[in-house]
This record gives C-alpha cells, structure tokens and sequence, in this order.
C-alpha cells in the first residue's frame, strides 16, 4: 500500500515542502490524480479480467474478425489466466487479445514502438514477438508454472525508458504512468 | 467499381477492413497486430484504395461485412502505404477479386514471426474509424 502524503523538509531558511504524487498521463485525457489509497492488486487483476470478458464475448464464435477467425480456444484461455495471476508484482498487467488462430493473446504496450505479445497455446506453448525500440524479437518458450526469466526481462523492457521517451511523457504524447515531484518552498521570514 | 490489375506501387494505399472491436485501441487509435495476422492460407486479404472517395472507400468495406453470414459490423479500417509491406519482406498480388482486391503474400510458416511482421504493418498502418 502506498500514500501520497506529502513530505516535508525544513531548515532555518525556509520550509520545503516535497510533494509526490502519482499520476497519469494519456494523450486523450490529459493529467489526472489516481488515488493511491486504491489497493493496486484489485486494480491490476480487475482491468485484465474486464479486458478478457471483453474479448470472450467479442471472439466466441468462428469467423469473429470476418476473415475466419477461430473462437477463443478455452485451453488457452485456462492457461492466459494462470499466467496472468502467477505473473510478479513488478510486471504490469496486459492487455488481452485474442489471435485469428483461437489463441489468447497477453500484451503488453506503451507506444508501436515499445511493445511485446505473448500467444498463449492450450498446451503451454508460448509464442512471443516484440518491437523493444530498435530491437524486434520474436520465439517460442513454454509455461512451466510460471513465465520464463527471458520473457520476463523482455516484457520489463517495454517499460524501459528512452531519453526520446521521457521527451514525449513531458510533452504529453505518450501515455502511462510516472511520478510527478514539486517542490514547494515558503519563506520562514 | 472499377477494378484493378495493373502491379502495385508502393506508394499505393491498402485498406484492411476492421469487422472487431478487439482489433484496434481506441485510447490511442492504432492497429493491433491481429488485423494483420495471416490466415491459414497465408493470403492476408486487402483492397487497393487510392485515388477513390472516401465514400467509395468506405462502400468496399460495408460490402464485405453484410456479404459475411452472418453480417459483420463495420467498425473501421487500417490504411498502410503498399512500400510498408515491402519494407517487411512481404509480397502484394492484386488478384482484382473482387474488383480492387489483393492479397498480401509471403508469410513465414513460423507464428513467431508472423506475429512481428504483423506488429510492424500495424505500427505503420493508419487507424480511420466509421463515424458514428
């Protein structure tokens, strides 16, 4: 659990107030407080599994995409699921997909150009590709009751940031979290 | 409409008609890589859309949809230039059918790597919504 209580700071001068806030950032809507009294576990698995309701009711049936795109494969979605609530605190939950082929797909996206997928096979097969900023990657890994530390460190990549990056988060072209510190400072006299 | 036979330039626009809502992030209006995802026959279908209307562009796309059994909603489509598709070791064959149909050949067998061509041509492509 975090807060966001500010932190003070004082000397003979001045008080110093240094105020952390957690905020988010998206190109649609701007700046706006989240409230960090939230508990972040029910909010992680509460988006990712609205997002796969989501997609089970928009890929169910055959030829969902009309191009003949198979229904979400049940095999597939069981395994996504044990995935998605084994995966450790510091990954960000995914987004949900779903392949033509029936495979559940777990994403995971800044920007086209920071992104990584895993496709989600009924048998444990995960087959994965990733545009990492001028690395693309692409392979196949199998679940073994938990994500594979390659996949892992290629998922905490997406997140990395670029001087390039921090530039468009500053100007408000990217979304995504980050912190947001003032400091605040007020005349003793 | 007219069709199409003559070889594609690639500076042609080639429009993926979007019939899913899981196709596409409205957040921040881009393609996900599933609207390029090949089929098992590896002919990933597409129309050649320069130099029409937009009217017209969008008249091909309501047609594939009611012509699905049953009939697909529209939502959109994903616009990319044909040089994009080059770019990826991929290859166009204007089939002209329908009229101004080509498919996007030369898929690897691999779904690794079909999965990353298909993340590059969503990276480039153009998101352009129905308006409601």
């Amino acid at each position: 659990m975090l807060n966001n209580t500010p932190r003070r700071f004082q000397d003979n001068e001045s008080t110093v107030t240094l105020v952390t806030e957690k905020f988010e950032i998206s190109p649609d809507r701007g700046t706006s407080g989240i409230n960090l009294e939230e508990d972040i576990w029910i909010l992680r698995f509460s988006r990712t599994l609205q997002a796969l309701k989501e997609v089970l009711e928009e890929c169910s049936h055959d030829n969902w995409d009309g191009y003949g795109a198979k229904a979400v494969d049940r095999k597939s979605l069981d395994k996504a699921l044990q995935i998605v609530l084994s995966l450790p605190l510091e990954i960000p939950p995914p987004d949900v997909g779903v392949d033509p082929d029936g495979e559940i797909s777990l994403e995971w996206y800044r920007n086209p150009r920071r992104i990584f997928s895993i496709s989600v096979g009924g048998d444990g097969t995960l087959t994965y590709a990733g545009i990492l900023g001028d690395e693309e990657v692409h392979g196949k890994d199998y679940w073994k009751g938990r994500l594979p530390q390659g996949i892992l460190d290629k998922i905490k990549k997406v997140y990395m940031l670029s001087s390039h990056d921090l530039f468009d988060r500053m100007s408000g072209r990217m979304g995504g979290n980050f912190w947001r510190i003032t400091i605040q400072t007020q005349n003793a006299a | 409409m007219k069709g199409l036979l003559s070889p594609v330039d690639p500076f042609e626009i080639l429009s993926r008609y979007l019939m899913s809502r899981s196709l596409f992030r409205k957040r921040d209006n881009t393609v996900k890589y599933q609207a390029f995802m090949p089929p098992p026959n590896l002919k990933l279908s597409v129309f050649r859309t320069s130099n029409l209307s937009n009217s017209q562009i969008w008249e091909i796309g309501r047609q594939i949809a009611s012509s699905q059994c049953p009939p697909r909603n529209l939502y959109g489509r994903a616009d990319l230039q044909a040089l994009e598709v080059l770019k990826c070791g991929l290859q166009i064959d204007p089939d002209d059918n329908p009229p101004r149909h080509a498919n996007i050949i030369g898929w690897p067998q691999e779904k690794s790597e079909q999965k990353l061509k298909a993340m590059k041509l969503a990276e480039a492509a153009k998101l352009v919504l129905v308006q409601p």
